[in-house]
């Protein structure tokens, strides 16, 4: 196992050092969503690396890497080979999806089960708006043109044909519709 | 050129690294780049002799003998690698059938890597209840597969169509050339070609004019019925049609009348299938001179049965999305709201109308299935 970066505090220090990891399960699928034997990509080499360290290197058996996050991130490459095939930055959000289900929380789901929904957003996953504030009732503000716009409504129409679900994505402002909520609530909890 | 991914606390996330395209997206319909039907991952209801697989991904269909491109995509798992990079076949992907004797991957040698993510498929066998899968595999031929498409390869039926020229009171379209019309069927030959259907065309010699009508170069239209004054449609598709042939008639202008009081509206064609009315009319396309070939393949569409994308029962819009208008057989109408901004190009270029054939049956799309249906009319169309 590789060393961890850690500082040495002085003797009799009243500070102390905590080296905080978490797993993350990352599942690589052919096709987004439930899991199904067929949609399992198996046999993937690969190796997760942390602050320059290599923490973690193996080949998935199952489509599913249990991965250490250590600190805010860490990054998992996907090899053959020996060379690096793709890379990923992970990070573990500590709050949960949102369940609302406006444009921000269908964004998180649809990201969750896989679907593609662009990179941009302010974390560069592809969830592009950021939850708005509680605050009084007011006009809605003018719709303006979304970023991603293209991906976000293809991915929420393939989990539509996914689950049999008969809704039009979008209407012209961007808004999704016809997702049956609990239906993606149910899937995203995987 | 890492992806970030951002997990959800106590949740998992899926990575679905693979996807297929239309080789060239933003280029229009040539023989050789075939919409791929990448609705969904579910595979929708196959036809009975199209054989089960456990594939969940992409659909494309491809005739027999004829090699086209497909393209793989990986926004998932690239991130902002350098085009050059794609362009030389990073990441390693390889294609390799399942069954090269029904469908066989011909470009790369050995299956790849794919520059710009493409290779070439050839169709081969025209074959019930043998599913064929093209695996894409990462690294080498033996490397995991991290994606798979579904070809239905499909023997090309030929259809005849005769072409009319129509002159009203004297007036016919502006351009009634045998270039124009060698163009058009040479695009919807282009969109209709994957789907093993073909139609060649020869022009009558002789014009057929029209006496009797509102106004000159004019088909008022409502549905086989006039508008209002002389009725132009039964006197064009039934004077001259040509036996076992798909009449087309040339004319300048056709006025659709609007549905509920709503405006008349003209349209680039106006089709009336075997199934239309009875017999008083004959099965026949009427084309106005502002068609195209996407118009003639929409139309072509209709005689081959198939509805509008977009519509329901009784003329009334029921889908308004981004599929529903890429496909050749949207009706091309907005009852009530604008196209968002990111409609604008569908796929074949800015501003173009969609032409895409769907091969797959998504069950609660009314309108779905289109290869399935459209061969079984072109079996005996007449």
């Amino acid at each position: 196992m590789a060393r961890a970066n850690v500082a040495r505090q002085v003797v009799g220090s009243p500070n102390f050092n905590t080296l905080n990891t978490r797993i993350a399960v990352i599942r690589f699928q052919k096709a987004p969503g439930e899991i199904h034997a067929a949609r399992k990509i198996t046999g993937l080499e690969f190796r997760v690396e942390a602050q320059g360290d290599v923490i973690q290197q193996g080949t998935s058996a199952d489509g599913v890497i249990k991965m250490r996050v250590r600190g805010e991130s860490s990054d998992l490459l996907l090899l053959f080979g020996g060379q690096v095939v793709a890379r990923y930055e992970v990070s573990i959000a500590l709050e949960e999806l949102d369940e609302t289900l406006l444009t921000h929380g269908l964004q998180q789901h649809l990201r969750a089960l896989g679907y593609h929904i662009g990179h941009g957003g302010p974390a560069k996953d592809g969830v592009i708006d950021v939850p708005a504030e509680p605050t009084p009732p007011t006009p809605p503000p003018p719709p303006k043109p979304q970023e991603n716009a293209l991906d976000f409504e293809r991915s929420v129409l393939d989990f539509q044909i996914d689950q049999s679900d008969d809704g039009q994505a979008i209407v012209p402002n961007g808004d999704p519709t016809g997702v049956t909520t609990a239906r993606i609530s149910r899937e995203a909890d995987i | 050129m890492s992806i970030k991914v951002r997990v959800r606390f106590k949740k998992k996330q899926i990575i679905v690294p693979v996807r297929f395209r239309r080789a060239l997206e933003s280029e229009p319909p040539a023989l050789d780049l075939p919409d791929v039907d990448e609705r969904g991952f579910a595979m929708g209801k196959r036809e009975t002799t199209w054989g089960e697989a456990d594939i969940q991904g992409a659909m494309v269909a491809v005739t027999t003998g004829q090699t086209v491109r497909v393209r793989v995509v990986t926004p998932d798992m690239e991130g902002e690698v350098n085009s050059d990079d794609v362009d030389a076949g990073f990441p390693p992907l390889f294609a390799v059938s399942t069954d090269p004797k029904v469908a066989e991957v011909v470009e790369p040698t050995g299956g790849g890597p794919l520059p710009g993510g493409i290779f070439r498929l050839k169709g081969v066998l025209d074959t019930r209840n043998r599913p064929v899968s093209i695996q894409i595999h990462l690294g080498s031929r033996d490397g995991p597969i991290v994606g798979e498409l579904e070809p239905h390869i499909f023997n090309l039926m030929p259809l005849r169509c005769a072409v009319h020229r129509v002159e009203i009171k004297g007036v016919g379209p502006s351009d009634s050339s045998a270039q124009r019309v060698a163009t058009m069927f040479e695009m919807a030959n282009a969109i209709w070609r994957h789907a093993g259907i073909s139609f060649s065309h020869t022009i009558r010699p002789n014009i057929i004019r029209i006496a009797e009508a509102t106004t000159a170069g004019v088909v008022t239209e409502g549905r086989g019925q006039s508008l209002s004054g002389p009725n132009e449609v039964s006197p064009i598709v039934n004077r001259q049609p040509v036996p076992q042939h798909i009449n087309v008639y040339l004319v300048g202008k056709i006025v659709v009348k609007g549905k509920d009081g709503q405006k008349d509206i003209e349209a680039d064609g106006q089709t009336f299938d075997k199934t239309f009315r009875g017999s008083s009319i004959n099965p026949g396309i009427l084309v106005s001179e502002t068609a195209d070939g996407q118009a003639l393949g929409h139309e072509l569409g209709h005689f081959l049965s198939l509805t509008h994308s977009d519509r329901g029962d009784g003329d009334v819009e029921i889908r308004k999305d981004f599929w529903s208008r890429r496909r050749l057989m949207f009706s091309n109408r907005d009852d009530d709201k604008p196209r968002p901004a990111h409609h604008a190009d569908l796929g074949y270029g800015l501003n173009k109308s969609g032409c895409m054939i769907t091969v797959k049956h998504v069950t609660t799309d009314p309108n779905d299935d289109e290869v399935a249906r459209a061969r079984r009319r072109a079996k005996d169309p007449f």
